[in-house]
């Protein structure tokens, strides 16, 4: 991935360096008289054609076999003659009195750029090609899931806001799911969101909403991971941060995308670490919490890939299985999920010694951050250290601070109320999206714009909150993966399975994980919508 | 949609640019093409003409304008530049490649993020150098050798009248 990159890179300099530059030569000359003709045409590496331009207008031009007789007086050879329009009026055997010849010219073999031009395409449809196959082959490196929302137009999955519900692969498994959008100025009537469907699944939404907390000058709104939101006047940043590799504050003190994350263990995918912070405020914090912006690896989207391919041939007889009561939602919640686990938060009580567990964070998901906070149980003054725990490998962290809480609020809640689905307008589809038991659907490819009228300009916090589920389309590829034994181990013994599929993980993740992210570039695309 | 609509535009830029006149010998052809080269003229005024070069006087360039069945001249005083293309690279300028790239996604799922644009830059610049290829400007050919890249070379002979002379696809 990384050579193609290099390669494809090269080659836009290459050619933007040839684009950008006249190719001008001389490689055409012309001479009044056949002496001059003969001595400098002889020194040229291959006898060129030569050209006669007639007084009358005419043209003729000879194949390299022309000659001129000893007196220099006639040129002769097998070619054409052309009048002064260009229609042809003789073909064969010609021979042309020098007096008639008004200029003579030949041309050398013009040299392009073609041979490199044709190299460059090459070597970028072989590196397409290749990536391709590559993508069919192993699709969990290439293809993401969920439904990605942006509040600005169409920009990559990179620079998605939201993903929704990521956990609920099946109709049982829907949920009501709350991302973070950040605090906005609202100043138009209308915010308008745009709804993406970048994977092979299908989506069906059966609400969306965007809930709104107006905010003061100097004031944010954060949520907690059971869905209360608080108000905050203050925020801390990191003094300090240490991870097992070492000081790390560069990398989470700041909401600026570039983020701590460390490779899983190659032994066991269950196991731990510790990030170690530390924060210094100034006054007394009668209610803090922690925030975190963070999201996940690709590792949770491994094992729901995994599962499916598990199933192999029977994936839908065991979805629908699932659908009708069978438990294993719940299997999956108390199990793997459980093993790997939440990023869970400590603060350091000085008073007894002791790391005090405040609370944890877990959502799926490796395309969209989210942004949550932990309360603290007790105030903070001064100094403090509070320890991250968490899985190694499946976490990416954005920014941690310290938030000083002002009181609970209530957002108000903007409906949608107006859709259009791929630039066209659907009121059908706003129907869809009303309470009750219809889905909005949404096919690969299609490109959603969702409205909510906003009711007085300002400022807000803003979290977007959507229900529903999605399926993920089998691939002929995953059949083969086809392991009973493996999908119940999955099921049942989570902790065993991560332990054994840890080495299959490690291989996966050094491609994943490059090919995922080496596509984080600074550009926008254009998507599935416009096939 | 806005890069879609960029990319349409660029495409339909260097479509507009493929269409490179008949009457321009491929690169491997120099030797045998009996035309002039097709020029660009930048006038003065503002007004810029294009159409094959028949012949250059102390005074006049002459040329017969695409879509026009007349020789026509303008004068050497009231012009500001011009772009000359002589030859058209053998196998075309690859501008076929570009709308490949709007078919990626469907292979190349996230990854498609990098590959569109690397595919676009790369094809883009490959057209753009096919189509800059074998062109001279006012800045690299001085007006005194334009005359060499004319139908006549020597100047329009005498005994022709320009209104005589048929554009390369009528003939």
């Amino acid at each position: 991935m990384k050579s193609w990159f290099v390669r494809g890179s090269f080659s836009i300099l290459l050619f933007w360096a040839a684009a950008c530059g006249e190719t001008g030569y001389q490689f055409r000359s012309f001479y009044k008289d056949t002496s001059s003709l003969l001595y400098q045409s002889a020194s040229m590496k291959n006898k060129p054609f030569l050209k006669a331009h007639l007084i009358s207008g005419d043209v003729i031009i000879l194949t390299d076999t022309w000659q001129v007789d000893s007196l220099g007086s006639t040129v002769s050879g097998t070619g054409q003659r052309f009048d002064f329009n260009r229609r042809t009026r003789f073909s064969g055997a010609i021979s042309v009195p020098v007096d008639s010849v008004v200029l003579f010219e030949t041309n050398e073999k013009l040299i392009g750029s073609e041979k490199s031009r044709l190299t460059a395409l090459t070597v970028l449809f072989t590196a397409e090609a290749g990536l391709g196959i590559f993508c069919l082959v192993n699709p969990k490196a290439c293809f993401g899931s969920c439904p990605t929302f942006y509040l600005k137009d169409a920009g990559s999955v990179h620079f998605s806001d939201a993903e929704g519900f990521s956990n609920a692969i099946a109709p049982s498994l829907e949920y009501g799911d709350t991302d973070a959008l950040r605090n906005h100025v609202l100043t138009d009537s209308v915010l308008t969101l745009t709804m993406k469907n970048e994977a092979l699944e299908t989506h069906c939404l059966n609400s969306v909403q965007i809930l709104a907390v107006p905010l003061k000058q100097g004031e944010r709104a954060y949520q907690t991971s059971d869905d209360r939101y608080f108000l905050s006047d203050r925020q801390v940043p990191l003094s300090a941060a240490t991870g097992p590799e070492g000081d790390i504050s560069a990398l989470i003190s700041r909401d600026d995308l570039t983020e701590r994350f460390s490779p899983a263990d190659s032994s066991d995918l269950n196991s731990r670490e510790e990030l170690i912070l530390e924060f210094t405020s100034t006054g007394r914090m009668e209610q803090a919490a922690v925030h975190i912006s963070f999201r996940q690896t690709l590792m949770t989207t491994f094992f729901i890939y995994s599962a499916i391919g598990y199933m192999g041939d029977e994936y839908g007889d065991l979805m629908a299985r699932m659908e009708r009561g069978e438990n294993l939602a719940g299997q999956l919640d108390n199990g793997i999920k459980k093993e790997l686990g939440n990023i869970d938060v400590y603060s350091w009580q000085e008073k007894t010694g002791n790391w005090q567990l405040e609370g944890g964070l877990y959502e799926t998901g490796p395309i969209a951050f989210n942004r949550q906070i932990v309360p603290l149980k007790n105030p903070v003054d001064g100094k403090s250290r509070i320890k991250l725990v968490l899985n190694k490998g499946l976490w990416r962290v954005n920014e941690v601070s310290l938030v000083s809480l002002k009181g609970e609020v209530f957002p108000e809640e903007l409906q949608v109320n107006r859709v259009q689905k791929n630039g066209i307008e659907s009121p059908s589809s706003l129907q869809d999206l009303t309470p009750d038991k219809k889905y909005l659907v949404s096919m690969p490819g299609d490109s959603w714009k969702l409205s909510f009228p906003v009711k007085k300009p300002g400022e807000f916090e803003l979290f977007l909150r959507t229900q529903g589920y999605y399926l993920e389309w089998m691939r002929e590829t995953w059949m083969r993966e086809k392991n009973m034994g493996r999908l119940w181990q999955l099921v049942f013994n989570p902790d065993g399975y991560l332990e054994d599929v840890a080495e299959e993980y490690k291989e996966y993740e050094k491609t994943m994980e490059a090919t995922f992210w080496n596509s984080r570039i600074s550009t926008r695309t254009v998507t599935y919508e416009n096939k | 949609m806005k890069t879609n609509k960029g990319v349409f535009l660029i495409l339909g830029f260097l479509l507009a640019g493929c269409s490179t006149p008949q009457y321009i010998p491929k690169a491997s052809e120099i030797g045998t093409g009996t035309y002039g080269a097709r020029i660009r003229l930048f006038q003065s005024s503002g007004r810029v003409v294009s159409g094959e070069l028949i012949a250059v006087d102390s005074s006049k360039i002459w040329f017969i304008a695409d879509q026009s069945d007349r020789c026509d001249s303008v004068s050497m005083n009231h012009l500001d530049g011009f772009v000359l293309r002589y030859a058209k690279p053998d196998n075309g300028t690859y501008g076929w490649a570009i709308p490949l790239g709007l078919f990626l996604p469907v292979f190349h799922g996230l990854v498609a993020s990098i590959s569109i644009p690397v595919h676009a830059l790369v094809t883009i610049s490959v057209s753009a150098s096919g189509e800059r290829e074998f062109r001279f400007t006012d800045e690299t050919l001085s007006f005194s050798k334009l005359h060499e890249y004319a139908r006549f070379p020597q100047g329009i002979p005498k005994g022709i009248k320009p209104s005589f002379l048929l554009p390369a696809e009528k003939r």
